[in-house]
């Protein structure tokens, strides 16, 4: 942070993305990977292999009661099946797998694998053969997956070409590496969806390169470099003139959010090539130049730390995401899943612990709030247990950016407090 | 909890992650940082006895915090430093030469009795300080007497308190008054609460750094101009014109410093524009109607009062019709 900051509302406080090296490293696969058998609270799959078993690359180990398919990212023997708790905290089953030289699955056998026939087969199947998640197949948080058949048309697509953490630019870079196939991605996008308006939204200091190279396949729109700028859930809501409630799904209003590195999946899975590696931003607070690597999910992160030779001790935490909106991971062995975008390693000298003092009603929470939640009244009501008495302050609304912890002069976990706030009520 | 469960040797919290740097601590060393410019000038106008009125008031202030968190455990600590500010601020509203019990009763009072007792920092539902000084102001009101003080003052101003001398005799004493000198803090007044310019220049360091929010200054000042400007026109013998009010007294200790206090303010935009207006109102009609010389420690006591009621007006959540429809 720059000693100017103190002149800025402490909402807008939030340090600035720093440059990243402009170059994704692609990582070998690791010896073992642990393949949890969800997408984060939403589809549960069941195991197709047993303990035992040798799968080979892009086999499917598990399949969902709709359809919908997740692949062995490496070549191995399943040494076995477990529990694990996954990066955001859920308790899931997975799959253990050891590598071997078994050759990878290719070509029509990933879709006769699925029980799809090569000859017959729609985008869809072809999406779903290959474990892409999104748009057309993600629920919301409260949705199960059949009521995805319910949803109304698509009729806007928002593209995030640029991470709402500020330590991780996976997305920026994807931009930047895969031109060429993003561009062919939007074009088949627009060919499917041909009614959709679709909109790229990339950091404002590459506007100019961004509409340069797209801006006759999409409405490229900057992002400002503030963090408040690029909370997700705010600048949908802005670009598209649609509010959907925060734990629904975006299609629900017709809206489709997908991120770059999404897009380049679907296009990947036109193409035939299942959707198994993952790029993710290593960073830590620090003596560790930020570094954006291409790795196949499952890989732990442990593995991924020491591959860039990112240290950890005793009494760092490490964070799965980012530092605004992360999970702080208890134990290194839990594996990269589809949905997280980055690493974080917090230094033991850098944090700055939670604690239980008084809230001195400074207010600094409730104006940084987005979307204009109380609170330091919420935080008051879920310390004292007044559960029901929260619920009129409608925690429900809230977007979970982070920004009331960040400005809090306490330090209490006020994001934690809405979050129970939710979770309690009733 | 599972006694069986794995013990992680990494730190684990939930998010944010990130905090802004900012502390409790942080927070009332602004704050003194700010008044530091009207110790300063207290210094300068009255030597070392206005300083010995301030540490008196602090030393008392630290001390009395101390031993109560020593007998009743409770999560406002001493280390967070509001006691030194509140000795601070209950210091400058004291004649300059207070008697050394006064300054500690005064100090006790503001600590225990508006403070702790609540809970602490956080938790009081009137400004302690305003507490602290209304209790001696009922209890030993000629012991508070300004001009006392200042007999020694080899100044070439009126000593008499300019709102006092409003009072007694009326809209047409203002003329006695060089606003300049008013404005510089050459005026029958307290340690520090009369030194216009220099509390100024802490209050705009506090609105610069945004410790304090805009909007109750801005209120604050709006408040007093109108309220004055209005009563001019209806009540012309007995009122002063509005610049006479804000450079007169505590009406800018009040409108920086009191007045934005944290716990006993408002924290949404309107309320706290709202809650500025009202204090400034008040003050002035207490000034021109009540027996009261300085109407700001009672406007602020009043306005703390309404603040719960004002914050009731909130900007509607985002989301929330969604939610409800849902």
């Amino acid at each position: 942070m720059s000693i100017l900051d103190v002149l800025k509302p402490p909402g807008s406080r939030v340090p600035v993305p720093v440059g990243c090296a402009l170059e994704i490293v692609d990582l070998p696969a690791p010896d073992q990977v642990l393949i949890p058998l969800e997408y984060p609270g939403q589809i549960l799959f069941r195991p197709l292999v047993q303990a035992g078993d040798e799968v080979a690359c892009n086999q499917v180990i598990g399949r969902s009661e709709h359809g919908n398919f997740i692949h062995a990212s490496i070549s191995g023997k399943v040494v076995e099946l477990k529990t694990m708790w996954a990066a955001r905290s859920f308790h899931v089953p997975a799959v253990v797998i050891e590598k071997n030289d078994t050759p990878p699955l290719v070509g029509d056998e990933l879709l006769r694998q699925c029980d799809i026939d090569p000859q017959s087969a729609t985008r869809v199947d072809l999406l779903r053969a290959a474990g892409v998640v999104s748009p057309w197949t993600t629920p919301g948080h409260n949705d199960s997956e059949v009521d995805i058949e319910d949803y109304p048309e698509i009729i806007q697509i928002v593209i995030k070409g640029v991470n709402q953490e500020p330590t991780i630019c996976s997305f920026r870079l994807l931009l930047r590496t895969r031109t060429e196939e993003v561009q062919e991605a939007l074009r088949r996008l627009a060919e499917i969806i041909p009614q959709a308006r679709i909109l790229l939204a990339v950091s404002k200091a590459e506007a100019e390169w961004a509409s340069e190279s797209f801006s006759d396949l999409a409405e490229v729109v900057p992002l400002s470099n503030d963090f408040r700028g690029r909370i997700e859930r705010q600048y949908v809501g802005r670009l598209t003139g649609i509010k959907v409630p925060n734990n629904a799904s975006y299609r629900s209003g017709g809206v489709a959010v997908i991120s770059v590195e999404q897009l380049l999946d679907m296009y990947d899975a036109l193409e035939g090539r299942p959707c198994i590696r993952k790029t993710v931003t290593l960073s830590s607070s620090r003596d560790f130049q930020p570094v954006t690597v291409r790795t196949v999910v499952g890989t732990s992160i442990g593995d991924l730390l020491a591959s860039q030779n990112l240290v950890v001790e005793d009494g760092d935490r490490v964070i799965m995401g980012g530092p605004m909106t992360g999970t702080a991971q208890f134990t290194l062995e839990t594996p990269l899943s589809k949905f997280q975008a980055g690493v974080h390693v917090l230094k033991a000298k850098d944090i700055v612990a939670d604690t239980n003092l008084i809230c001195v009603n400074c207010g600094r929470c409730t104006r940084a709030c987005p979307v204009n939640l109380q609170v330091h009244l919420i935080g008051r009501c879920v310390e004292f247990d007044q559960f029901d008495e929260a619920q009129l302050y409608h925690p429900t609304a809230c977007i979970e950016c982070g920004l009331c912890a960040f400005v809090c002069p306490a330090h209490r976990p006020l994001l934690q407090m809405v979050k129970m706030a939710v979770n309690f009520r009733g | 909890m599972n006694p069986d469960a794995p013990q992680s040797k990494f730190n684990i919290a939930a998010s944010s992650h990130w905090r802004d740097g900012s502390s409790l601590p942080g927070i009332q060393l602004t704050w003194l940082l700010a008044l530091l410019p009207a110790i300063a000038a207290g210094m300068f106008y009255f030597g070392f006895a206005g300083l010995r009125v301030v540490a008196l008031a602090v030393v008392a202030s630290v001390v009395a915090e101390m031993v109560w968190n020593a007998l009743v455990p409770n999560r406002d600590f001493a280390s967070n430093y509001s006691c030194v500010t509140f000795g601070v601020l209950l210091a400058f509203l004291l004649p300059v030469g207070a008697s050394w019990w006064l300054v500690v009763i005064g100090s006790v009072l503001t600590v225990i009795i508006g403070k702790k007792l609540y809970g602490g920092w956080g938790a009081y539902p009137v400004h302690p300080v305003a507490l602290g000084y209304a209790v001696l102001a009922v209890s030993w009101p000629s012991r508070l007497d300004y001009t006392e003080s200042l007999v020694g003052q080899a100044w070439s101003v009126t000593m008499v308190e300019p709102m006092r001398l409003v009072k007694t005799l009326g809209a047409s004493a203002q003329v006695d008054f060089n606003l300049v000198d008013l404005f510089l803090g050459r005026q029958v007044g307290g340690v520090g609460n009369a030194l216009v310019l220099w509390l100024l220049l802490g209050g705009l360091f506090l609105m610069l750094v945004r410790e304090i929010p805009w909007q109750i200054p801005a209120g604050g000042i709006l408040g007093v101009v109108a309220c004055a400007a209005l009563l001019g026109l209806v009540a012309a013998d007995r009122s002063v014109g509005p610049v006479f009010h804000l450079l007169a007294g505590s009406t800018v200790l009040m409108i920086f410093f009191l007045a934005p206090e944290h716990t006993t303010s408002p924290v949404n935009p309107w309320p706290m524009f709202l809650y500025g207006l009202l204090m400034g109102t008040l003050l002035v009609l207490i000034r021109t109607f009540s027996v009261h010389v300085d109407g700001a420690i009672f406007a602020v006591l009043l306005t703390n009062f309404c603040s719960p009621l004002l914050d009731r007006i909130t900007p509607s959540v985002v989301g929330r019709e969604v939610q409800d429809v849902a």
